[in-house]
């Protein structure tokens, strides 16, 4: 990989994102009511070919980077990893964003280390480590949150409420 | 017998395994299960290689099995925990297809294990490697293997046929049967596994999904019987063996690729001429809905 390699990347990197960002709200509407979306007058083929359009883009970024299989990790694992933070979608969008990156620097970082260590396997493999602890950790959905959440309810439903109770036993505790 | 009977042999032998399996993976929907599968199989076989220090058949073959189970458990365990099925295909697969290819990066080194092998598959070298029978034949190591797993791959879809057949349409009423739908899936997906790094050393991890997919997705376009589909996709296998077979000749190229573009043509005919979902037939009775 060479510096125009690297130019050529970046360049279409923030054509991407630039894209992401002018359209932010058409995007959302786009994504989670279609059919509102088209009676507003959003033409939903027009929105998908242009989202289509990006996809490749990046893919053709990624593939240089980490390989073919490998491309479809970092499509997947970043953005699986922020749904468990927040259930808002611009949040989700900087999150996955910053756990790719994360994990590019990482994943490079490590494969320096050793001699001969592929740098794509290594880069995926710390985007399943921030996986792994994002579904366990995680502040909106994660494992330990959720568990939290449905002991704390079991026990507001075991508690006797006051108003059930009969009016004796409410004298004798008082 | 000659080199180039050898090599359509297994060809075949790869075809007519995928092309069954094949077709019940197409009608339980799992073809994205197959391309997950094919690539965490690499995972096993390194595992395998690690702890025994061999890389014979069937330790292969165990590493397989155990490593297509897990990738199916684990995608299975992901999805009850709120993750979208395809989702967690893609996590789960590309984590231990990392891991498989850093072990054999910092591990392995110079045994005769590479990602290339494992990917594009080696079918030139089969006819070589040699194994002698009791009774004195003397046939390809690939060839045995293949047959072995063929064997036993008819014996479990024809045992269990009709179980097959109810899972596949109709897993809630196999369920209220009393059928065990968990474990024919995770039989299944054993299936998928041994029939995959058996034909590894034939066409490869990635060629494997289009043997799988490609000739089941053809047959059903032609029929819709179950049985009839997997006897045409057997044979839709074979056919794109020789086919690719004498492509790769002609050009001077590489075999498992035409033998995967023969997969591929013969679907485009399937699709423009089969008499029953053909494009030709559709447009000469417009008026009549597609059969159900």
């Amino acid at each position: 990989m060479v510096v125009k390699d690297v130019r050529v990347m970046s360049g279409l990197a923030l054509f991407v994102l630039l894209i992401a960002l002018l359209a932010y709200k058409e995007w959302k509407l786009h994504l989670f009511d279609p059919a509102f979306a088209q009676g507003l007058g959003l033409s939903n083929r027009f929105m998908n070919s242009v989202y289509l359009m990006c996809l490749v883009l990046v893919i053709v970024i990624g593939i240089q980077a980490v390989g073919v299989i490998l491309m479809a990790a970092l499509l997947i694992i970043p953005a699986v990893s922020a749904r468990y933070w927040t259930h808002s979608f611009g949040w989700m969008l900087i999150l996955s964003a910053l756990f790719g990156g994360g994990s590019g620097a990482i994943g490079t970082l490590l494969s320096v280390y050793g001699k001969g260590w592929p740098t794509g396997p290594f880069i995926v493999i710390s985007a399943a480590c921030l996986f792994l602890i994002s579904l366990t950790l995680g502040s909106s959905k994660g494992l330990i949150i959720m568990a939290i959440q449905q002991y704390r309810q079991r026990r507001l439903l075991h508690q006797p409420r006051i108003r059930e109770q009969s009016a004796m036993e409410r004298g004798r505790s008082a | 017998m000659s080199y180039a009977g050898w090599i359509i042999l297994t060809a075949s032998l790869v075809g007519i395994s995928c092309g069954i399996v094949g077709s019940l993976l197409l009608l339980r929907r799992m073809a994205m299960m197959a391309d997950a599968i094919s690539h965490t199989v690499l995972l096993g076989i390194v595992t395998a290689y690690l702890l025994t220090r061999e890389l014979s058949g069937v330790h292969m073959l165990i590493g397989a099995v155990i490593a297509g189970l897990l990738t199916a458990l684990l995608v299975q365990w992901l999805h009850s925990m709120g993750v979208q099925q395809e989702a967690s295909i893609g996590v789960v697969f590309t984590s231990l297809f990392a891991i498989g290819v850093v072990l054999i990066a910092t591990r392995v080194g110079n045994a005769h294990l590479d990602v290339q092998h494992t990917l594009m598959g080696e079918i030139t070298f089969i006819p070589w490697e040699r194994v002698e029978l009791p009774w004195g034949a003397d046939i390809p190591e690939a060839v045995l293997m293949l047959s072995i797993v063929l064997v036993v791959i008819l014996a479990v879809v024809i045992g269990l046929y009709k179980e097959w057949k109810i899972t596949a349409f109709d897993p809630a009423l196999a369920a209220s049967l009393g059928l065990p739908v968990t474990l024919l899936h995770y039989v299944f997906v054993s299936m998928v596994s041994v029939t995959t790094v058996a034909s590894f050393d034939a066409v490869g991890a990635i060629l494997v999904v289009a043997m799988l997919i490609t000739p089941a997705a053809s047959a059903y376009l032609w029929t819709d019987r179950l049985a009839v589909m997997m006897a045409l996709s057997g044979l839709f296998g074979i056919l794109s063996a020789i086919s690719g077979y004498s492509i790769a000749v002609w050009l001077d190229t590489s075999i498992s690729g035409s033998m995967a573009f023969a997969t591929g043509l013969v679907f485009l005919l399937s699709l423009i001429a089969s008499p029953r979902h053909g494009l030709v037939a559709r447009l000469l009775r417009p008026s009549v809905p597609p059969s159900p």
